[in-house]
């Protein structure tokens, strides 16, 4: 484990709770990006990732130490996303970001400040993101993990709690079925 | 078409997990199959599309938010205060060996309880204001001496209000009481480095070593306990001038729905007076954050009790309005009104963060216009009968209040569960420029507590 980690566990454990704060502000971005694109809804993945550290905290002497915090504290909220997604019954469609456009990125300079550019790719990050949305929970996370947290195969299957091979089948099942949905989508 | 033994293989490759024998392999696979060349290329620019996803930022609020909810107390219960709700409420005992004494208590207890409320929210004690053992913010947090040994300390006896957030391993509230550390001091050092954003941390500020449970409203001692409602009538009115005369510093608990809507009105009703509201930082922030449970105290000194007649009179006139339009969007419940005690006169030192010392009353010789034969208490009691009874001075209409520019000043500060800095700049300055108070006017201290989930 990150020994910064450890270190604040154990100041946490001991009484300084100031440490749960620093994991709380060191972990918080990245575990909201993970969980916004698994459940795609911004207050619920809010809702997931702040009820995940408050059970992480609640939870923390039950934390052996023996893996990374991080894929710990990504497993409760994994976890809880996974579950919220399957009692829903329709995936949900593409919703706009709080701050408007989703997918539409600065503009990149280097191409000469090309309007279209950027709107090419907001566009296709769209048709992405719903064609994740229509993924099983299950083959969503592993793709999310895979590709946009660059987990390893040995983390993902701590987090989701199945083994590695299970890691593996998903994500080949998860692939196919993503690159099947962006064919019929009138892809190349 | 592919195996699946083989599209494994490349979408193992897309994974980067293939060890550098297996990524030979695969590359040799494409070099001879089109057709997997072209599957491989399709997945790897889907993983890359992925990667490319913006990453969406977490709310600014959601540390804080979850830091919020960490430092909500839990339920602390100790031996010496386990005596069940209901054994309160069979007074028959009491009555038997303290008749006297049980009745006064009882009565001011019912009137205070006079509205169906929930009865496990609204505990009212007869023991001294409790405390609740929280360092202030920059104490060093305490550390345990034996993790199972509690810290010895007076706690509250808090009615349920929320979600039961003990420490690590901790599952009940006995368990709590063996790391008191793991939890107490979670309030302030929470708001520790790395800091906040500046208006987060007013919002979010460390909960005061003096916080109380929102709901649960303390016996104070005999005095006037008023339902809202009550100030329609006659008698009402004339116990609360009786009241108000009897000494020249109150304080007045006022029990509300909810606090953010009613210091809105409590400040149209003051500004209507003359009276503008002047807040610390904190407390400005805690009133414009939306859904933050708070409860307000104001503070002033140069109300008179016709100011006083007048501002409850405000507010029950615009309740009687809101409730013939829809039943039960009455703000106001109940009033307790009592004399200002040196307790409470260091309960308003701790709240402002600084000693206060009340500016004294200027002596009255002779006042323009003022009969000197009738005592002056007569006088502001008929001047306060006839503005509760609409007699008096021109009252601004329900909802429209008359605007008058602001005279005098009251100092608005959250009382629950975050307080002022201490010595803040604003409380300072509000205190240093107080003007002399005039012939008849009353010290008050005002708390508000909203009752609603």
């Amino acid at each position: 484990m990150n020994p910064d980690d450890r270190q604040l566990i154990a100041d946490c454990l001991n009484g300084q709770t100031a440490a749960f704060g620093k994991l709380v502000s060191r972990y918080q971005d990245r575990l909201y990006n993970t969980i916004y694109r698994l459940v795609d809804h911004a207050e619920d993945a809010q809702d997931i990732v702040q009820d995940a550290f408050v059970s992480a905290y609640q939870s923390l002497k039950s934390f052996k130490g023996d893996s990374q915090f991080f894929t710990w504290l990504y497993r409760i909220a994994v976890n809880t996303a996974i579950s919220a997604k399957r009692k829903q019954r329709q995936p949900l469609p593409i919703q706009v970001g709080r701050t408007g456009d989703e997918g539409i990125d600065p503009v990149d300079p280097s191409e000469g400040n090309r309007p279209d550019h950027a709107l090419e790719r907001a566009d296709e990050g769209r048709r992405i993101q719903a064609a994740l949305q229509r993924l099983s929970p299950e083959h969503r996370a592993v793709l999310i993990l895979k590709d946009m947290e660059g987990q390893k195969y040995e983390e993902m299957a701590e987090i989701l709690g199945v083994p590695i091979g299970t890691v593996r089948s998903r994500l080949h099942r998860a692939r196919l079925e993503l690159r099947e949905l962006l064919n019929g989508d009138g892809e190349s | 078409m592919l195996s699946e033994r083989i599209t494994r293989v490349l979408t193992a490759f897309v994974d980067g997990e293939l060890s550098p024998r297996q990524q030979a392999i695969v590359r040799k696979l494409v070099r001879q199959s089109p057709e997997a060349r072209k599957l491989l290329e399709e997945l790897r620019q889907d993983a890359s599309r992925l990667r490319q996803l913006p990453r969406q930022p977490g709310s600014p609020d959601l540390a804080a938010n979850v830091l919020q909810r960490l430092a909500r107390p839990p339920i602390v219960i100790s031996a010496s205060n386990a005596a069940p709700p209901t054994s309160r409420r069979r007074p028959a005992l009491w009555v038997a060996t303290a008749a006297g004494l049980v009745l006064a208590v009882c009565f001011g207890w019912r009137a205070w309880f006079s509205k169906p409320t929930n009865s496990e929210e609204l505990v009212a004690s007869t023991r001294p204001q409790p405390e609740v053992r929280l360092p202030n913010p920059g104490e060093r947090p305490h550390e345990p001496a034996h993790p199972t040994t509690p810290t010895p300390e007076r706690v509250v006896r808090v009615p349920f209000v929320g979600p039961v957030l003990p420490g690590p391993e901790e599952r009940s509230p006995r368990v709590h009481d063996k790391q008191p550390g793991a939890h107490q001091d979670l309030a302030h050092v929470l708001m520790g480095p790395p800091a906040p954003e500046p208006r987060d941390e007013k919002v979010f500020a460390a909960p005061t070593q003096e916080m109380e449970e929102f709901r649960e409203v303390p016996i104070l001692g005999l005095g006037l306990v008023l339902g809202f409602r009550e100030l329609s009538s006659p008698a009402a009115q004339r116990r609360l001038v009786d009241e108000l005369h009897k000494a020249d510093a109150f304080r007045i608990d006022i029990r509300c729905l909810q606090a953010a809507v009613a210091i809105d009105r409590l400040q149209t009703a003051f500004a209507a007076r003359g009276i503008g509201f002047v807040s610390d930082e904190r407390t400005q922030a805690r009133r414009q954050f939306p859904g933050s449970e708070t409860n307000y105290a104001i503070y002033f000194e140069n109300a008179t009790a016709e100011d006083l007649g007048a501002i409850l009179q405000i507010l029950h006139a615009e309740d009687r309005k809101l409730e013939a339009k829809r039943k039960g969007s009455a703000q106001f419940d109940s009033l307790a009104l009592r004399e200002l005690t040196p307790a409470d006169h260091d309960g308003l030192t701790k709240i402002l963060g600084i000693e206060v010392r009340p500016v004294e009353p200027r002596r009255v010789k002779s006042l323009p216009g003022l009969d000197p034969r009738r005592p002056l208490s007569q006088r502001t009691a008929e001047q306060v009968e006839q503005s509760l009874k609409g007699q008096g001075p021109p009252r601004p209409m329900p909802g429209r209040p008359m605007v008058r520019p602001p005279d005098r000043q009251a100092l608005l500060v959250a009382y629950n569960p975050v307080r002022p800095r201490p010595a803040s700049a604003e409380v300072k300055r509000f205190l240093d420029n107080r003007k002399e108070r005039s012939a008849g006017t009353l010290q008050v201290l005002l708390v508000l507590r909203g009752t609603k989930k």
